[in-house]
């Protein structure tokens, strides 16, 4: 505990005495093939080098005006893998990896910060980066509930900082069109929205096991916020099963899908009023969230949000036609004039990581709010925890947006937040 | 989206799983006894074992909804189980269901847990408590305040704050002064959510203590304290807090940032002064924030005044600035952002060009226009996107106008712009255009027009394939013609249009362009049009028809394809109406047999290896015993054997039990005739030996 302390006290003075940031012109403006001078550079550190920090991390790495100079992850071999990713990338050992966040937090030579941790760490790590005077590039789900997704927005609006959701079908050409389709009336009134977050599972009995070596993996920092469980790799493997760690497939795909569905109803700013649906959860074990939903939501205009475990997809219903575009940013659509109206681009695919990342880079030098900036993220988010409450409860509930409260539903209001295990506080 | 290790999947195929509407439904109303049994269940839960009883527990929960009296039994038999020696584990899950259910009569089981001196007890508890709005529930964490240590400590400090209790201050500010760092921390963030008059003094102190961590905990505070104050309507109190910590040179830039987008929050006449002199100023850690927030001023004159400063910064500036004018949609910093476009340096003209696109209107076509026809490729290509998306009534007329001024290249360019605005408009410009003498101009007009035109210009637009006298220009004006056509609701109507000017013209070029068109229209008409010209004397004319129909997109034209097939006298067009039909038969739901006579009539006019192969290709998707037949019948070609096989192994694995024999015998003729091992295994495995009779 002290030696945490200790590097919070270091994060605490090394900020106080940062140097102010340079102003430089974001990259839009240059154009990107340009040599990029050491002043117009984003310094970054990386929170968390499992397979999906990896895949993100190579993505800021091959931005010229990126230089990544630090790691850090509670598991030795991924912190020495992302290490490995970047000295070889820079083709030297520059690269710093560390354990504990107050570690890289704590430098005054990072400007940004890439999360991608648990789910559990996410809204944690990226208030206590702003606080540190970083700006945060980080994976979704960005908050286990609807209380820490709101403290996230505040604490980036109380400092300043530039925060991206790794939403990052919002920069994509695919689902950009699909929103025009829907925004400009070419599949008539909008009458409902599919949402399909895929498929779940996994389960298993944790039977406590001798923690490991905090070197090798530190599992109480892996817990971070979590109330406190005796080890088990079981529950390490499983994280994304439990409400405790994670917030099962909703919550987990749902900003996604729940992202487009806003963003095409033109309501960024709000959400449903009324959630109501059923799912399937595991009778026993680990595994307490539903492997298989089926949730409707209903904006006060009557419009509907369905969401379900099909594959992976959203699609609009209107009264003179629809669209639908999946996963990987393939376009259907019927009447087929209307991907000729709006020449909608079919089959993008993943590459479009790139943009979203180079959008974040660019506000970080002109500070304007990001494509998925903190309250769209928070109430694309809210619609996915409304539906879990909805689903744990078992009935209808009813949701003010303007307040963000439910409606004559005590149990439901008391599932808006929770405390964290010290010293981890929103 | 993250990937998922399904490793452990322990049971989970195999499990028994709930559906959460139907178990309340059926827990409806559960009696005391079940209650009462239901909860005892879990104290013999631990860590790794069953979870059966949590998950009735949870059920029994959304059961008593709205029924005080068995909510009050379940809460009772809950603290049971809290104050029994059940396991931690056990008490956990106790906990997390008062933080649904949990009332006042929780709170002295609670209260003990404070005072337990366990950190997972006390974080437990407090778990609890943070659900249950009591104000008693502040006076037991007050007490916890005085007994617990290090992290409990924490913890219940930071529920205070959480809780916003006024009461709590005075004893929170001593412990700002702790000697336990994670309790000092955690007590002045909770005064910062506190934010009443007295902790903001605390905190004010604080900020200039001689202890760097303490300063710069009270400086994080602080923002939190004035934000708080703002929303409570304390403006006053906030922006004195706000001043403070901008004017704080010593603080880091983010805090001041962060302090100075609070002033600016709190709006009024003060924040646009405010951010005029920050960008005016030296303070580079503030400018680009600054600029920034200028979309946020709900000032009117601020457009104007800000616009008025470009010129003054510097270039890297400039470009923020400009960006953030554009995000503000004033029309009146249009003149500016204009005058940027053209004078600025490069990265300035570039941000302005682009910033045209949303603020500009017809006036912005001019420069817009001339980056477009300029040399330098990235402003032309901010200038072609500003273009695209222009607003303003007039801005189609104004490229029409740029574009007829425009030399052959930039013409090209704009026509463009034309299509993709889907300018109407601009349709008799480009009318004009498509009949221009360069090449390049008329290809650009007719795709154009293509995209841009509807029904009442269908016959100027067919006018220019039927009068056409460039071959260049061909493909481009037939599919212009294809285009609109296909947007007419009235598909007959325009067949009927397309077959009268058919008529009327003895063109042969023409007269086929008219029929390949025809071909893309693919209705009733203009099938029965294309089959009576494919028997036509002229050979360039009966050639273009059995070409459309051989690329005809859907079923109607696999009857004429099939009469072709076996009619036709040139092997050119048998291999052509092979193609098209087979690959219409392939997309065609059908009964298998008709289907396998089908396909077994066009390997009858297959003219060699390669249509036959055409053939057993589709005939190995039709699960008949006819297609088994056709597909074994060509395994005595050497030349298609192969195929013939892998067909007939496609088609047996589809075939019912009833086709076992027919099976059986094909696949040992398969078996007997290749040469390939692997097929050879395939087709062994496939005969089948005769079910054993049962007797009874």
């Amino acid at each position: 505990m002290s030696e945490r302390v200790l590097r919070r006290e270091f994060l605490s003075r090394t900020v106080a005495t940062a140097l102010s940031a340079p102003l430089v012109l974001p990259a839009s403006a240059l154009g990107r093939a340009q040599a990029v001078a050491p002043s117009n550079r984003i310094t970054l550190g990386a929170i968390g080098l499992g397979g999906r920090g990896q895949y993100d991390l190579g993505h800021f790495l091959v931005e010229k005006d990126v230089r990544c100079v630090g790691v850090c992850d509670c598991f030795a071999d991924r912190r020495a893998s992302g290490k490995a990713l970047v000295d070889r990338h820079y083709g030297n050992q520059d690269c710093k990896a560390c354990r504990c966040h107050e570690d890289l937090l704590g430098r005054g030579d990072i400007d940004a910060v890439l999360v991608a941790t648990g789910d559990r760490w996410h809204a944690v790590l990226s208030m206590l980066a702003a606080r540190a005077g970083k700006d945060v590039y980080t994976e979704k789900p960005y908050c286990l509930t609807i209380a820490e997704g709101r403290a996230l927005v505040e604490t980036t609006k109380r400092y300043g900082t530039i925060w991206q959701c790794g939403t990052q079908r919002r920069s994509n050409a695919s689902y950009r069109s699909v929103v025009d389709v829907v925004r400009s009336g070419l599949i008539g009134k909008l009458r409902s929205i599919r949402t399909s977050f895929g498929g779940w599972g996994g389960n298993g009995f944790p039977k406590p096991e001798p923690e490991p070596d905090p070197e090798v993996f530190d599992y109480d920092r892996w817990l971070g916020q979590a109330p406190w469980a005796p080890y088990c790799k079981l529950r390490v493997d499983l994280w994304r099963n439990t409400w405790d760690t994670s917030g099962g497939p909703i919550v987990d795909m749902g900003p996604h899908f729940l992202d487009t569905a806003q963003w095409a109803h033109n309501s960024e700013s709000s959400g449903p009023v009324e959630y109501e649906g059923t799912g399937e959860f595991p009778e026993d074990g680990l595994a307490n969230v539903p492997f298989v939903v089926n949730v409707t939501a209903r904006y006060a205009d009557g419009v509907r949000i369905e969401m379900d475990s099909g594959e992976k997809a959203v699609r609009f219903d209107g009264d003179a036609g629809w669209i639908r575009v999946d996963d990987m940013g393939g376009i259907t659509a019927e009447p087929k004039s209307i991907l000729q109206a709006r020449r909608a681009v079919s089959g993008v695919g993943y590459t479009y990581m790139a943009g979203h990342i180079r959008n974040f880079l660019d506000c970080v030098k002109s500070r304007q709010l990001t494509a998925s900036h903190p309250e769209i993220a928070h109430r694309n988010h809210t619609i996915a925890h409304c539906a879990n409450i909805a689903l744990r409860l078992g009935r209808k509930v009813r949701w003010d947006p303007d307040h963000e409260r439910f409606l004559n539903d005590d149990d439901a209001n008391r599932m808006l937040s929770r405390t964290m295990r010290a010293p981890w506080r929103v | 989206m993250k990937l998922h290790d399904f490793r452990y999947v322990l049971f989970a195929a195999a499990a028994v799983f709930c559906t959460s509407g139907h178990v309340v439904s059926a827990l409806a109303g559960p009696t005391p006894a079940e209650i009462e049994r239901t909860v005892a269940a879990i104290r013999a839960y631990d860590y790794g074992r069953s979870e059966k009883p949590l998950r009735a527990v949870d059920q029994l929960i959304n059961a008593t909804f709205g029924n005080s009296e068995l909510r009050s039994l379940l809460e009772r038999e809950l603290l049971k189980v809290l104050e029994s020696d059940a396991s931690l584990a056990s008490k956990q899950f106790v906990c997390r269901k008062l933080a649904i259910v949990g009332s006042d009569a929780s709170l002295p089981a609670l209260r003990k847990m404070l005072a337990s001196g366990n950190d997972a007890v006390v974080e437990i508890a407090c778990y609890s408590l943070s659900q249950i709005k009591s104000p008693a529930v502040n006076g037991i964490l007050r007490e916890g305040l005085g007994q617990a240590k290090g992290k409990a400590l924490s913890a219940i400090v930071t529920l205070l704050g959480d809780r916003r209790d006024a009461e709590s201050v005075e004893a929170i500010g001593r412990l700002t002064e702790s000697r336990e760092p994670i309790v000092a921390e955690a007590a002045v963030a909770a005064l910062g959510k506190m934010a009443d008059a007295h902790a903001a003094a605390i905190l004010a102190r604080l900020r200039g203590s001689d202890s760097p961590r303490l300063r710069a905990t009270a400086q994080h505070a602080s923002l939190q304290c004035a934000r708080e104050l703002a929303a409570r309507g304390n403006s006053a109190a906030a922006a004195k807090i706000y001043e403070s910590l901008t004017a704080d040179d010593k603080a880091p830039t983010h805090v001041r940032r962060g302090a100075f987008l609070g002033q600016v929050a709190l709006g009024g006449p003060d924040a646009t002064r405010l951010v005029l002199a920050t960008i005016g100023s030296a303070d580079r850690g503030l400018k680009a924030a600054a600029i920034a927030a200028i979309p946020t001023l709900r000032d009117p004159k601020a457009g104007a005044l800000f616009a008025g400063k470009l010129a003054e910064l510097p270039a890297a500036e400039q470009v923020l600035l400009i960006e953030a004018l554009a995000r503000l949609g004033d029309p009146a910093v249009r003149s500016a952002i204009t005058r940027a476009a053209s004078h600025g340096g490069p990265g300035v003209r570039i941000a302005a060009l682009g910033a045209l696109g949303t603020l500009g209107d017809e006036s912005s076509v001019p420069v817009l226009v001339a980056a477009l026809g300029g040399s330098q490729s990235q402003e032309g290509e901010a200038a072609g996107a500003a273009l695209r998306t222009l607003g303003g009534e007039r801005t189609d007329a104004a490229i029409v106008k740029g574009m007829q001024a425009a030399e052959e290249r930039l013409r090209v360019e704009l026509i463009r712009v034309l299509a993709d605005r889907r300018a109407a408009a601009a349709v008799p410009a480009l009318l004009e255009e498509a009949a221009s003498p360069d090449v390049a101009v008329g290809e650009a007009a007719l795709r154009a027009l293509g995209a841009v035109t509807g029904e009442a210009d269908f016959p100027a637009v067919l006018a220019i394939l039927t009068r056409l006298n460039r071959d260049q220009l061909r493909p481009e004006a037939e599919q212009a013609v294809a285009s609109v056509a296909r947007r007419i609701a009235d598909r007959s109507k325009t067949t009927e249009t397309l077959l009268a000017a058919f008529d009327a013209t003895s063109d042969v070029p023409t007269k086929c362009s008219l029929l390949r068109v025809l071909g893309t229209i693919a209705d009733d008409l203009a099938c029965a049009a294309l089959v009576v010209v494919a028997r036509d004397s002229d050979p360039q004319l009966k050639d273009t028809a059995i070409r459309a129909l051989a690329d005809w997109p859907d079923v109607r034209a696999v009857e004429p394809l099939g009469w072709l097939l076996r009619t036709s006298a040139s092997k050119t067009h048998r291999t052509l109406a092979l193609r098209g039909y087979v690959r219409l038969l392939a997309a065609r739901a059908g009964e298998p047999g008709i289907l396998a006579e089908r396909y077994a009539n066009a390997m009858a006019a297959a003219d060699g290896p390669d249509d036959k192969k055409l053939v057993l290709g589709a005939l190995a998707g039709v699960p008949h015993r006819r297609a088994l037949t056709l597909a074994t019948s060509c395994l005595n070609d050497t030349a298609v054997r192969t195929e013939a096989a892998t067909a007939a192994i496609a088609i047996a694995r589809k075939l019912p039990e009833a086709d076992a024999a027919a099976v059986s015998a094909a696949m040992q003729l398969v078996a007997a005739s290749v040469a390939d091992a692997q097929l050879r295994e395939q087709a062994k495995a496939l005969i089948r030996r005769p079910a054993k009779s049962h007797k009874p």
